[in-house]
């Protein structure tokens, strides 16, 4: 009998939290005569006065923090509700996605503008391949360019250094040509992508347009990155015209100086 | 004697440790509470930054009035200045443009008068130029929607009712419209592209051309040479 009880005060003693507040409860809840058949009777002038102590420990040591600690969680909920996420503000900050899909509709309904402006065959077909902003069409470009611009001379009139440079001109030219096709189909992708991000924008909660946020910081850097692609090509080019430039003025020179050699030459059969 | 102490164990149990976690709470939940509202969200730190973007966007708004506060518009002829104020202003009227176009820069000339290369040469220079003028429309007014935006995303936090939390909303916005002006960005480098490797196709034929006429001139002279 005795060992039960020892297990018991031990067991209470390990726990004793837990074993307080089912102490407390049994004899706070069971009814009365269920209680009688169990303990001691309650009148027991040392169960009472225990009881009674720890009552109005609860109350003071418990209960007193307990409502300090619900009057400051209530306050931290109507700061957070009324002045750091109030709902209206929140609704009101997310019509704003609504704007941002709206110009997105707008951005493409100008840059399916028509702004062709040939008149004559050749031209007209290259303008429309160029402005196509269809990917597919890069190798179409080839054809339509050497209809207007022509093509390269043959070996026999021209020399090596002048095919060259014609050559390489009209390989930067039609690549720029190329680029600005896939340029254009990229500024779809991208306005494609920040039409999607806004639908989610519209859907996400305030805790979760930090992470749509992350997204559209993402698609901002891969967007600086096109544009400096972009901008690239552009360098391509000039520093082709440049070049071009150049070696024109070194053609002059070279075919100046074969010029007088042959004037001498005449003059020395002379 | 053990009843007697068992109660004293709960009574020193609650005193002493509930008692004291729970203070230990109270005072971890009194300093989250000021955490956030004196260190974190102070009502008057997000009224003072309510004030710096009202401060802010009217003060810039009128330094940027001052500097576009001179038309910059040049012209002096009646066929010019039309031009002008259309490329200027953004027009989307694409006839009107074409129109005033063909009146400063002239219009292809006839069959008779070029040969079909440098009609062919003429054209194209014409088209993607004026592909690049009706594009600036369309680019202005992109300007405007981008403008707008960020005006509206600045209204948004001067709004005595907006509130910190709702901040990523109007911040996911400015950079969903970044993103969209950096394409339209890549948009206008792309018609510069053309413009510029249209520039070096055109003189790369001029090169082509003077091949083909010493050619053909070859070709004269040896027959010349020939006869004689």
């Amino acid at each position: 009998m005795r060992k039960p009880i020892r297990n018991c005060i031990s067991w209470t003693r390990q726990h004793k939290i837990l074993a307080s507040l089912v102490l407390f409860l049994v004899l706070v809840l069971a009814p009365h005569r269920t209680h009688s058949q169990l303990l001691p009777d309650p009148c027991c002038p040392i169960l009472s006065a225990g009881l009674s102590a720890i009552a109005d420990l609860l109350k003071t040591v418990v209960g007193v923090p307990l409502a300090e600690i619900q009057r400051i969680q209530d306050e931290i909920n109507k700061y957070q509700r009324e002045v750091i996420w109030p709902l209206e503000a929140i609704n009101r900050a997310k019509q704003l996605a609504g704007r941002v899909s709206g110009m997105v509709s707008t951005l493409k309904g100008y840059i399916q503008m028509t702004v062709n402006s040939a008149t004559l065959v050749q031209p007209l077909q290259l303008e429309k391949t160029l402005l196509s902003r269809a990917p597919n069409l890069v190798n179409q470009v080839t054809t339509d360019y050497a209809a207007v611009y022509q093509t390269l001379p043959p070996p026999e009139d021209a020399p090596i250094e002048m095919r060259n440079l014609i050559d390489m001109n009209d390989a930067i030219a039609m690549g720029a040509m190329k680029r600005a096709i896939q340029i254009d189909a990229m500024v779809e992708v991208q306005l494609q992508a920040a039409d999607t991000i806004a639908g989610e924008l519209s859907r996400a909660t305030a805790g979760t347009a930090l992470m749509v946020e992350a997204q559209a910081t993402a698609w901002l850097v891969r967007s600086n990155a096109y544009t400096q692609w972009a901008l690239s090509e552009l360098m391509r080019v000039r520093s082709a015209q440049l070049a071009s430039e150049g070696a024109e003025m070194k053609f002059g020179v070279s075919t100046t100086r074969d010029k007088r050699q042959d004037v001498q030459q005449m003059l020395k059969e002379k | 004697m053990q009843l007697a102490n068992l109660l004293k164990t709960i009574y020193e149990i609650i005193k002493d440790d509930l008692g004291k976690v729970l203070d230990q709470i109270t005072e971890l939940t009194q300093w989250f509470n000021d955490y956030y509202q004196l260190v974190l969200f102070p009502k008057k730190a997000i009224e003072a930054v309510r004030g710096f973007v009202d401060w802010m966007s009217g003060y810039f708004q009128s330094l940027i009035n001052q500097v576009l506060r001179f038309p910059i518009m040049s012209s002096t002829l009646p066929a010019t200045q039309p031009l002008e104020a259309l490329v200027r202003n953004g027009s989307l009227d694409f006839n009107q443009l074409s129109q005033a176009y063909r009146n400063v820069y002239g219009s292809i000339p006839p069959i008779a008068d070029a040969s079909p290369l440098d009609r062919n040469l003429i054209d194209v220079d014409d088209a993607l130029a004026l592909n690049s003028i009706k594009s600036l429309g369309i680019h202005e007014a992109s300007l405007t929607l981008s403008l707008g935006t960020a005006n509206e995303i600045e209204d948004k936090i001067k709004d005595p009712e907006s509130a910190p939390g709702a901040a990523p909303f109007l911040s996911t916005a400015g950079t969903l419209a970044s993103l969209q002006t950096q394409a339209m960005i890549q948009k206008m480098i792309a018609a510069q592209l053309r413009q510029e490797a249209a520039l070096l196709a055109h003189r790369n034929t001029l090169l082509k051309r003077d091949v083909i006429l010493a050619s053909q001139m070859r070709g004269h002279i040896t027959n010349l040479l020939k006869q004689k």
